[in-house]
C-alpha cells in the first residue's frame, strides 16, 4: 500500500458509493479548484428514516504536505462500511468498538468525510522530484495574487474562513504576526484575497450548510499529537458575551493574552468543547497510548498561537451569528507526534488507526440513546408545540446532551442490551447451524 | 518555498540550495514569541515546544541553510536535524501510481480489525 494520490482518493469515495448506495450518498462539491479539480464528499447514513440524527462532518487535506489526513478519512469511510455491513466490531489497536456500537453510529448518525479539500496542493506537494521544495507547499494552487512568481502561488485555506478574517483590523498590532495571517502572497499563511474567496473553503462551507443538522466539525492535520478547540483568537471567557468576534467595538483589541479581551464562550459549550476534544484525545490514546494531549487553540507552551479564518473557529461561530442554527462543535486533530510531515506508509498506518479511534470514538458518543430517539419520534408525531421541544431548551446538554451523566447512563444500558442480544443470536445460529 | 520550476528527475544529490532542515532552537519564552512574530520562519503547523526547565524550551521550526546561520549568527543555540525536503522527495516513491481503484470500480478496504461477524457478507445491508 502506499499514500493515496488525490485522483485515488476520488475514486475510492466513488467506488465506496457504488458498492454501498443503500448506506451511503456521493456529494460533488459546487466550487472547482484552480487547476480545474472537482471535490468529493461521502455521506454514511444507515437509517435516513430517523430525522433526528447528528451529522459529524470529518475534514481533510487542506495543508498540502500533510500528507496523511485524506488517508485516515477514506479509510474510516471503509472500516465502517465493512463493519456494518458484515455485523462487525472494529478495532484499532487497543481501542475497540463493538458490532452494536457500529451499528448505532451508522443508523443514528450523519458520518461526512470529505478527504481532501486542497487537490491542487496535495498533487503539486506529492510530485516533488530532485531539486525540487515543492513537497514542502501547504496552500492551495491559485496563480491570482502571485503576479507571475511562482513562490507568491497559492492561498492558506486555513486563513480563508469568514472568523475574523481581516486580521489588521480585528487583532491588536501586538498579537503575534507570525501565526494570525498574512497579507504577503510569498507567506506560508497568505489568506487570500477576501473571507471565502477560495473554492476550497467554499466547499467547506457548502458542505457545512447542506448539513443543517450538524453537530461535530472536526479538521484533521498533522503533526503534534493535539486535539484542538476553539478560539483561536484570543483567551477563552465565559461571562462577558459583548466581549466578542461579533462585536466590532473590541477591534484592534484581540490577539495578547493577559489584557482586557478575552473571546466569550458560554460555560456550558466550553464544557462541551472540553468534553468533545477529551473524547477525541482518548480514543486517540486508546490505540497504542500516543499521549495526545487536548487545548484550546490559542495556547502554545508559554506563549501565544493566535489565529484567523480557521475553519473549526468559523465551524463554532455559526450558533453566535444565527440563533436558529444549531450548535457545532470545532475541532482539529494534529495527528503524528513525530516532527515530519512525511511519515512512511508503514508509520502512516499506525496514525490511521490512532486518527480512526478517536474519529469513531466521537461518533460514538454522539450518536443519539434510544431515549433520544423516542423522544424524536414524539417530536415529530405528537401534535405539542416544536418550539417547546426544542432539544436545548427542554434538555439542556449540561445533563442530556452527548457528555451528560442522563445520556452516558442510557447509553451504558442500550449497549448491555444490544450486547445480550447479539449473544443470544449468535448462540442460536450456531445452535442452528 | 522557490525551485518549484525545477523538473523532476534523480541527479543523484540529497541536498538542494532551498532544502528546508528540522531545526530545534533552545528559546526563552520571549525569543519564542518574537522569533514565531517574524513570521520568517516555518513553524510547521502548530509549533511543538520541548521544554527544558522553567523558563527555556525547545523549539521546533524548519529553516534552510541560510536561515539556520541567521540563528546561530543572533547566538541563538540551534540544532539541525532532518532535511525535510529530501524526506518528502524520497517518500513521493510512496505515492500511489494511477488509480488503485479503476475510477471507483475498485473500493478501498479499511485496515481496521473487524470483529466477529459475517465476513463474506460485506456489502450486504443487515436484514
Amino acid at each position: 500500500m502506499t499514500f493515496l494520490n488525490v485522483v485515488e482518493i476520488e475514486s475510492a469515495l466513488i467506488g465506496l458509493n457504488k458498492q454501498f448506495p443503500t448506506l451511503t450518498e456521493l456529494l460533488l462539491l459546487p466550487n472547482t479548484t484552480a487547476e480545474g479539480r472537482h471535490s468529493r464528499a461521502l455521506v454514511i447514513h444507515g437509517n435516513t428514516s430517523f430525522k433526528c440524527r447528528p451529522a459529524l462532518i470529518f475534514v481533510s487535506g487542506v495543508h498540502a504536505r500533510e500528507w496523511g489526513g485524506p488517508d485516515t478519512l477514506v479509510n474510516l469511510a471503509a472500516d465502517l462500511l465493512e463493519a456494518y455491513t458484515s455485523n462487525a466490531g472494529l478495532a484499532y489497536g487497543g481501542k475497540v468498538f463493538s458490532a452494536a456500537a457500529v451499528r448505532l453510529i451508522v443508523n443514528r448518525t450523519d458520518v461526512v468525510v470529505f478527504p481532501d479539500i486542497n487537490p491542487d496542493g496535495r498533487a503539486y506537494s506529492m510530485a516533488a522530484g530532485a531539486g525540487s521544495n515543492q513537497a514542502m507547499w501547504r496552500k492551495n494552487r491559485n496563480p491570482a495574487a502571485s503576479g507571475g512568481v511562482p513562490q507568491n502561488v497559492g492561498v492558506d485555506v486555513n486563513r480563508n474562513y469568514d472568523f475574523l478574517w481581516d486580521f489588521p483590523v480585528k487583532f491588536s498590532p501586538s498579537a503575534n504576526p507570525g501565526t494570525l495571517a498574512s497579507n504577503n502572497p510569498a507567506s506560508d499563511l497568505f489568506h487570500g484575497a477576501a473571507a471565502f474567496s477560495e473554492p476550497e473553503s467554499r466547499n467547506v462551507r457548502w458542505l457545512v450548510d447542506r448539513f443543517t443538522n450538524a453537530r461535530y466539525f472536526v479538521d484533521v492535520h498533522s503533526y503534534t499529537g493535539d486535539v484542538l478547540y476553539p478560539w483561536g483568537s484570543d483567551e477563552n471567557q465565559t461571562t462577558d458575551p459583548s466581549m466578542s468576534f461579533k462585536n466590532p467595538a473590541w477591534d484592534g483589541k484581540r490577539g495578547v493574552a493577559g489584557d482586557a479581551y478575552k473571546e466569550y464562550v458560554p460555560a456550558g459549550r466550553l464544557a462541551e468543547l472540553q468534553a468533545g476534544a477529551g473524547v477525541i484525545r482518548d480514543g486517540i490514546n486508546a490505540v497504542r497510548g500516543q499521549g495526545y494531549v487536548s487545548n484550546q487553540g490559542f495556547w502554545l507552551w508559554s506563549t501565544t498561537y493566535p489565529t484567523s479564518g480557521t475553519s473549526e473557529d468559523w465551524a463554532f461561530t455559526r450558533e453566535f451569528l444565527d440563533s436558529k442554527k444549531r450548535r457545532l462543535s470545532g475541532f482539529v486533530i494534529e495527528f503524528n507526534k513525530q516532527t515530519t510531515f512525511f511519515p512512511s506508509w508503514a508509520e502512516m498506518q499506525d496514525h490511521i488507526a490512532d486518527v480512526d479511534g478517536g474519529l469513531l470514538a466521537l461518533a460514538d458518543w454522539a450518536r443519539p440513546t434510544i431515549w433520544q430517539v423516542i423522544l424524536c419520534w414524539f417530536y415529530r408525531w405528537l401534535p405539542i408545540d416544536r418550539e417547546w421541544m426544542r432539544w436545548h431548551r427542554v434538555f439542556p446538554p449540561e445533563l442530556w446532551g452527548p457528555y451528560g451523566p442522563w445520556t452516558r447512563a442510557v447509553r451504558v444500558i442500550e449497549d448491555t442490551v444490544q450486547r445480550v442480544v447479539d449473544f443470544i443470536r449468535g448462540a442460536v445460529t450456531s445452535r442452528n447451524g | 518555498m522557490t525551485n518549484d520550476q525545477t523538473p523532476a528527475g534523480d541527479d543523484g544529490r540529497d541536498e538542494y540550495p532551498d532544502d528546508r532542515f528540522v531545526v530545534t532552537v533552545v528559546v526563552t519564552s520571549e525569543q519564542a514569541a518574537d522569533l514565531i512574530g517574524r513570521g520568517e520562519l516555518d513553524l510547521g503547523d502548530h509549533p511543538t515546544f520541548a521544554p527544558i526547565d522553567e523558563d527555556r524550551a525547545r523549539l521546533t521550526v524548519f529553516a534552510s541553510r541560510s536561515q539556520i546561520g541567521a540563528l546561530q549568527s543572533e547566538g541563538f543555540d540551534v540544532e539541525v536535524g532532518d532535511n525535510m525536503s529530501a524526506l518528502g522527495r524520497a517518500r513521493a516513491s510512496e505515492v500511489g501510481q494511477g488509480d488503485r481503484f479503476d475510477g471507483g470500480r475498485v473500493a478501498p478496504r479499511g485496515i481496521g480489525r473487524k470483529i466477529g461477524g459475517r465476513g463474506p457478507d460485506v456489502g450486504q445491508v443487515p436484514s
